[in-house]
C-alpha cells in the first residue's frame, strides 16, 4: 500500500534525502508562489456577509494547503539514495605493456608471465573471478594507453610506462560507467612524467579507488646499474664538463669495475671505481673538444652474474656551442690584472675580453676592440651595447666612475639578461670603492663591509672549500683531487679588500683562513642572481699564479682558471635566439615538448618573430615542426611533438630577418624503444603504494590476488549506485489535493456558502 | 699635445728645484751604485717602477755597475710624472732587483740601461729568459752605437738565440696607449742636450739614429722594447734642470708612461 501512494519502498524514505531538481532561477520565484498563497488566504478574511470567522478558517485552510500540494509538485522534489544496482559495476585494469615487464627474476620468470597467465581469456584466474562479479574492461599502458579487448594485444616491448598518464587516461574513458575501480598490474618502474598529485585529488574527488598489483623485485641482489647522468644542457667547446654520474649497486660492495666514457667511439674519460654499499655518486670532469650536439656514452663493466645487465650503459646528450663568448673587462685604473687575464685567454678561440681601462681622469683606452666604435664613449650607456656582451669584469672601478643608471643596467645585465659578472678585488673594488651602499652590493655574492680599510693589505693563502672540489671552473688538474692539491701549493696572493661574510644561498668556494676564532677572509664566491650568475673574487693579483718563480714556465694554472671561470661564467647566457627541449631522450612514442625564447637586441621579448624549426631524422628526412607564440611568456614559443621511430634526431630552429637567416640554435633527441625502462627497474612499491593508499584502494602482491578480489567486491561503489528518484508524481499527491477541493466544495455546500 | 708639453713646463717647474748645469754635469758624473736597495714593503701597490741588476763587463769601473746609470733621480722623477699624469697606482720609489732575485717575476715590468756593458750570467740568461717568457715585459734604454749594440745582441742571445729583434712599427700599440707618438726622436744625455741647444749633435759615438726596436713572443707580443741611440733616462733626470732642453724631456716623459701601460694592459 504504501508503495502504491509513495511510488517507492519505506526504506528509501528512511535513508533518502529530499532535494530538488530546480535551477536555482526557478527557486527563486517560489516566494512568489508563497505570496500568492497569502494573498489568497487574505482574501478570505475580507469577505463580507454570511461568512463567520471560522468558515474563513477552514476554507482558507483548505485552499492553502491545495496550493501548497501543487507548490510542491512544482518545485520537482528528487529523492537521493544509495541503491543496490541490477547491473555488475565496472572495474578497469590497466596492464603495463612496457619493455621492463620482460625482465626475468630469481626463479626465471618473466614479470609479464603472471599477466599472461591470469588474463588469458581462457584460463585467467584473476580475469575470470573478476568478471564474475564485475564488468572487466582491459587496457595496455606504454608509451600510450589504449582500451584492448584481450591480453594478445600485449607485446611487452613499449617505451616508457608513464602510470600517471595512464590512470587518468582510463578514468577518462570510463567516465558515466559505474566504475567499481581500476586494477594495475604493473612494475611501476619510472617516475611519472606528470604531477601525481593532480591525479590522487581527481581519483579521490571522484571517488575511484585504486588497486596496484606490484611485479618484480622489490630490490635485485646483484646488480649494477648507471641510475643518473647529469651534464649541462650545454657547454663551450673546449670547457671541462662535470659528469654527475650516480652508480647503484646491490650484491657487488667493495669491487672493482670501469667506468668508460665515450664521444662517438673515442674514449673521453676511462676510471676504476670501487663500488660501494647501495648508491655512489660521481663527479667527473670532461673536456669537450668537438663542437655539435654530442651524444656521450657512460658504460659499466657489465659482471657475468648480474641479473640486468642493460642498465650498466647510459646515454646523455651534450650541446657543444662552438660561438665567441664577448667580455668586457672594465678597470678603474692600469693593472697587471688585465694585461694577464687578456694573456691567459689569448689563445682561447671562443673567448674574447675586451679592456676598457682608465689610464688618466676622463681618459680611457680600449684593447681587444672588434670595431673602432666599440666603447668609444666609455662603459656603455645603452641597454643594446651592454647586453651585446656575455659577460663584464668589474676590476678597481669606484663607485663614482658608473652613474646610478649604468649600475642599474648592470643589475638588469645580469638579473634579466642572464649575463655573467665578475668582480675583482682592488683598491677601488668592493667597500674600498664605495660600493657598499650600491645596487653593486645588492647583485654581490658577498658581504661587503659597512667600513672600508684603504690601508689593508695581506698576503693570503687560498684554501678551496668543499664546493670547490666539484666546481667545473676550480678543477685545475685531470681530477678534483689533484685539483685540491694543486690549489694549496699555490703561492700567496695580495688581499686589500677584506670580505669575510657570503650571503645567504652564495656559494664560498675560496677562503683565507685568518685564525681560529675569525671567520675567514672571502677569495671566491659565487651565486646566482636571477638569470644572470655572479662571481666575487676579492684578491688583487691572480697573475701572481702565472709569474710568482714558484710557478713553473709550462705551468697552466692560471690559463686554466681563467678560461674556465670566464666560460663557466658566460656559457650559459641566453641568445637572442635558444631552442631547449623538455627532455633530451625519449622513448619511440613519446611526445617531447620543444621551446625557442627570441629576444630583440635588448633583450626586451621578440613579439613577432617567426622561427622556424625543423626536425631531421637519422635518413635524413625533413620535418617542419609549427612554433606557437605562448602568451602567457612573451618572446616564447613552443611546440610539442611526438616521435614514432627510434634514432638520433637533429633539432633546428633559425630566425628570418631581412630575408636571411639571422640566427639559428641546435640540439639533438635521442628516441630509443626501451627509453629509460631498465632503470630503476626495480618494482616500484612506493609508487604504487602510494596512488594506492590515496585513493582509498590497496596494494597487492601478485599471490595476494585472492584478496585484491575480495576487496573489490566489499567496495560499496562496487555494486551500488546513487539515485535521484522523481517525487512529483506520487499518487499520494493528487489524492490529497482531490481530497482538499472535495473537501472545500463539500464545506460550502453544508455550510451553505457561495 | 701642445698644452700637454705646457703642462710639463708648468708641472716640473713647480716639482723640482732647479739645479745648474755644473751640479747636473758633476751628478751624472758621479759613480754608480753598487747594490740593490732594499726591497719595496710588501706589493701592495700596482705598480713598482723596477729596475734590473746586472752583470757588467765595467762593474768595476769606478767600484760601481752599469746598471744604476742615472738611478734613483731618474726613477723618481719618472714616478712623479707617471702618478701625476696618470692613474697608475705606482710605488713612490725605485725598486731595483737583481735579474736571478726570485722576487723579480712579482714585477711584470722591468727597466734596464746601458746595456752595451752587459755580461749576464747563466743564471742571470737564464732568469731574464724565464721572466720574460712567463710574462714580464722588459724595457731597455740608454745605449749608443753599433759597439753597444753588437755587445746587446750577444747578450741577447743568450737569452734568446732564435728570436729576431726587429723595428716596431709606429703604429704599434706601445706608440698610443696614452700619448700619440708619431715620431721617435733621439734623446740626449744631458751633456748632449746642453750641446744640442747651442747647434751640436745630440748623439753618441755613431748612434746617429734612433731606434725602437724590439722581441716578440710566439704570440706576436712584446716581451722587450729596446730604445737604442736614445737616452730617456737622463731626459727624467735632468726634467728639472732649465739647461735640459725641454722637448727631450717632454718626449721621455710621454713615450715612458706609453711604455709602463702598453706593459701594463698588453
Amino acid at each position: 500500500m504504501f508503495e502504491f501512494l509513495f511510488k517507492y519502498p519505506v526504506e528509501y524514505f528512511a535513508d533518502g534525502k529530499l532535494i530538488t531538481a530546480l535551477p536555482w532561477w526557478q527557486l527563486a520565484l517560489m516566494p512568489l508562489g508563497i505570496a500568492t498563497l497569502a494573498f489568497v488566504v487574505l482574501g478570505y478574511f475580507r469577505l463580507q456577509g454570511r461568512t463567520r470567522n471560522n468558515d474563513r478558517i477552514a476554507i482558507s485552510l483548505l485552499r492553502g494547503l491545495a496550493l501548497g500540494l501543487i507548490l510542491f509538485s512544482l518545485s520537482r522534489p528528487l529523492l537521493e539514495v544509495t541503491a543496490q544496482m541490477q547491473q555488475p559495476g565496472v572495474v578497469g585494469v590497466l596492464l603495463d605493456n612496457s619493455i621492463s615487464m620482460g625482465l626475468k627474476g630469481p626463479n626465471r620468470k618473466a614479470r609479464s608471465d603472471f599477466i599472461r597467465q591470469q588474463f588469458d581469456a581462457e584460463s585467467g584466474d584473476l580475469l575470470r573471478d573478476l568478471q564474475q562479479g564485475f564488468d572487466v574492461r582491459l587496457f595496455k599502458f606504454g608509451a600510450e594507453t589504449k582500451a584492448i579487448s584481450d591480453i594478445d594485444a600485449l607485446d611487452f616491448n613499449d617505451g616508457d610506462s608513464d602510470l600517471t598518464r595512464a590512470l587518468s587516461f582510463a578514468q577518462a574513458s570510463l567516465q558515466g560507467e559505474p566504475l567499481a575501480g581500476l586494477v594495475v598490474i604493473s612494475d611501476g618502474a619510472l617516475q611519472p612524467d606528470e604531477p601525481l598529485d593532480a591525479l590522487l585529488l581527481s581519483l579521490n574527488s571522484s571517488g575511484t579507488p585504486v588497486y596496484s598489483v606490484g611485479l618484480g623485485e622489490r630490490r635485485y641482489a646483484r646488480d649494477i646499474a648507471i641510475s643518473r647522468v647529469r651534464l649541462p644542457d650545454a657547454v663551450l667547446n673546449g670547457s671541462r664538463v662535470m659528469a654527475d654520474v650516480a652508480i647503484k649497486q646491490q650484491g657487488y660492495d667493495d669491487q672493482l669495475v670501469e667506468l668508460l666514457i665515450e664521444d662517438d667511439s673515442q674514449i673521453l674519460h676511462r676510471q676504476q671505481v670501487r663500488l660501494k654499499p647501495g648508491m655512489q655518486s660521481l663527479r667527473i670532469p670532461l673536456a669537450t673538444e668537438e663542437s655539435g650536439a654530442r651524444q656521450l656514452e657512460f658504460h659499466l663493466t657489465i659482471m657475468a652474474d648480474e641479473e640486468i645487465t642493460a642498465n650498466n650503459s647510459r646515454q646523455a646528450m651534450l650541446t657543444v656551442d662552438d660561438r665567441r663568448i664577448r667580455i668586457l673587462y672594465y678597470e678603474g685604473e692600469p693593472r697587471f690584472e688585465l694585461k694577464f687575464v687578456r694573456r691567459a685567454v689569448a689563445d682561447d678561440e671562443n673567448l674574447g675580453v675586451t679592456g676598457l681601462i682608465r689610464t688618466a681622469d676622463a681618459k680611457y683606452y680600449r684593447v681587444g676592440i672588434e670595431s673602432s666604435e666599440e666603447l668609444r664613449n666609455g662603459f656603455p650607456i645603452t641597454r643594446d651595447e651592454l647586453f651585446s656582451y656575455d659577460a663584464i669584469i668589474l676590476g678597481s672601478v669606484e663607485n663614482s666612475l658608473l652613474s646610478r643608471e649604468q649600475q642599474d643596467m648592470i643589475v638588469e645585465f645580469v638579473g634579466e639578461r642572464g649575463g655573467g659578472l665578475l668582480m675583482l678585488g682592488g683598491r677601488h673594488a668592493f667597500t674600498e670603492g664605495g660600493h657598499r651602499d650600491s645596487v653593486l652590493h645588492d647583485i654581490s655574492p658577498v658581504v661587503m663591509p659597512d667600513r672600508a680599510e684603504p690601508e689593508f693589505k695581506r698576503p693570503i693563502k687560498v684554501q678551496p672549500t668543499d664546493a670547490a672540489w666539484v666546481h667545473p671552473a676550480l678543477i685545475i688538474a685531470d681530477s678534483s683531487e689533484k685539483s685540491i692539491a694543486r690549489w694549496l701549493t699555490l703561492p700567496p696572493l695580495t688581499l686589500v679588500n677584506p670580505i669575510r661574510r657570503v650571503k645567504p644561498g652564495a656559494t664560498l668556494l675560496l677562503s683565507s683562513p685568518v685564525n681560529d676564532q675569525d671567520d675567514p677572509y672571502v677569495a671566491m664566491a659565487w651565486h646566482r642572481y636571477g638569470r644572470g650568475k655572479v662571481i666575487a673574487f676579492p684578491v688583487q693579483n691572480s697573475w701572481l699564479w702565472q709569474m710568482h718563480h714558484e710557478i713553473d714556465l709550462e705551468d697552466q694554472t692560471h690559463e686554466l682558471l681563467w678560461r674556465q671561470m670566464l666560460r663557466w661564467l658566460a656559457e650559459s647566457v641566453p641568445q637572442q635566439l635558444s631552442l631547449n627541449l623538455s627532455a633530451q631522450k625519449i622513448h619511440a612514442g613519446g611526445v617531447i615538448r620543444l621551446r625557442s625564447e627570441v629576444w630583440q637586441t635588448d633583450f626586451n621579448a621578440h613579439h613577432e618573430a617567426q622561427p622556424r624549426a625543423v626536425l631531421t631524422a637519422p635518413d635524413g628526412g625533413e620535418r617542419a615542426i609549427r612554433l606557437q607564440p605562448n602568451p602567457a611568456e612573451p618572446g616564447t614559443y613552443d611546440a610539442e611533438l611526438s616521435v614514432t621511430e627510434p634514432g638520433d634526431y637533429l633539432v633546428h630552429v633559425e630566425l628570418d630577418e631581412a630575408g636571411q637567416v639571422s640566427r639559428s640554435a641546435n640540439t639533438r633527441l635521442l628516441v630509443t624503444r626501451a627509453g629509460d625502462e631498465y632503470f630503476d627497474s626495480e618494482m616500484n612499491e612506493t609508487l604504487l603504494r602510494r596512488i594506492a593508499d590515496e585513493s582509498s584502494g590497496g596494494f597487492f602482491r601478485p599471490q595476494d590476488m585472492g584478496k585484491l578480489v575480495d576487496a573489490l567486491d566489499s567496495n560499496p561503489r562496487g555494486s551500488r549506485t546513487l539515485l535521484r528518484l522523481e517525487l512529483w508524481d506520487m499518487p499520494v499527491l493528487f489524492l490529497l489535493l482531490v481530497a482538499l477541493l472535495c473537501g472545500e466544495w463539500w464545506y460550502r455546500r453544508w455550510r451553505g456558502l457561495a | 699635445m701642445k698644452y700637454g708639453r705646457l703642462i710639463f713646463v708648468l708641472l716640473f717647474a713647480g716639482l723640482f728645484p732647479p739645479v745648474t748645469t755644473a751640479q747636473s754635469l758633476q751628478q751624472d758624473d758621479q759613480a754608480p751604485a753598487t747594490s740593490a736597495p732594499e726591497a719595496p714593503p710588501g706589493n701592495s701597490h700596482e705598480f713598482y717602477f723596477t729596475r734590473g741588476i746586472y752583470s757588467g763587463e765595467f762593474d768595476d769601473y769606478n767600484e760601481g755597475g752599469r746598471w744604476a746609470i742615472d738611478y734613483p733621480k731618474a726613477d723618481h722623477q719618472f714616478l712623479v710624472a707617471l702618478k701625476r699624469l696618470s692613474v697608475v697606482d705606482a710605488y713612490g720609489s725605485d725598486n731595483a732587483i737583481e735579474l736571478t732575485d726570485p722576487g723579480l717575476r712579482q714585477f711584470p715590468l722591468l727597466y734596464a740601461v746601458e746595456v752595451g756593458s752587459m755580461s749576464l750570467t747563466e743564471a742571470e740568461a737564464l732568469a731574464l729568459r724565464n721572466y720574460l717568457l712567463a710574462g714580464g715585459f722588459l724595457v731597455i734604454d740608454d745605449f749608443w752605437g753599433s759597439w753597444a749594440w753588437d755587445q746587446f745582441l750577444t747578450q741577447m742571445q743568450l737569452v734568446f738565440p732564435d728570436r729576431a729583434i726587429v723595428e716596431v712599427p709606429p703604429e704599434h700599440p706601445v706608440f698610443h696607449v696614452f700619448y700619440n707618438i708619431d715620431r721617435v726622436i733621439q734623446v740626449p744625455n744631458i751633456r748632449q742636450g746642453w750641446e744640442a741647444q747651442h747647434g751640436g749633435p745630440t748623439h753618441e759615438y755613431d748612434g746617429i739614429v734612433p731606434h725602437v726596436r724590439g722581441i716578440f713572443d710566439d704570440d706576436g707580443r712584446l716581451m722587450v722594447l729596446i730604445n737604442w741611440n736614445t737616452d730617456l733616462g737622463d731626459a727624467w733626470e735632468w726634467a728639472d734642470d732649465p739647461d735640459y732642453p725641454l722637448k727631450f724631456s717632454t718626449y721621455a716623459f710621454e713615450i715612458g708612461i706609453n711604455f709602463v701601460i702598453y706593459g701594463m694592459t698588453h
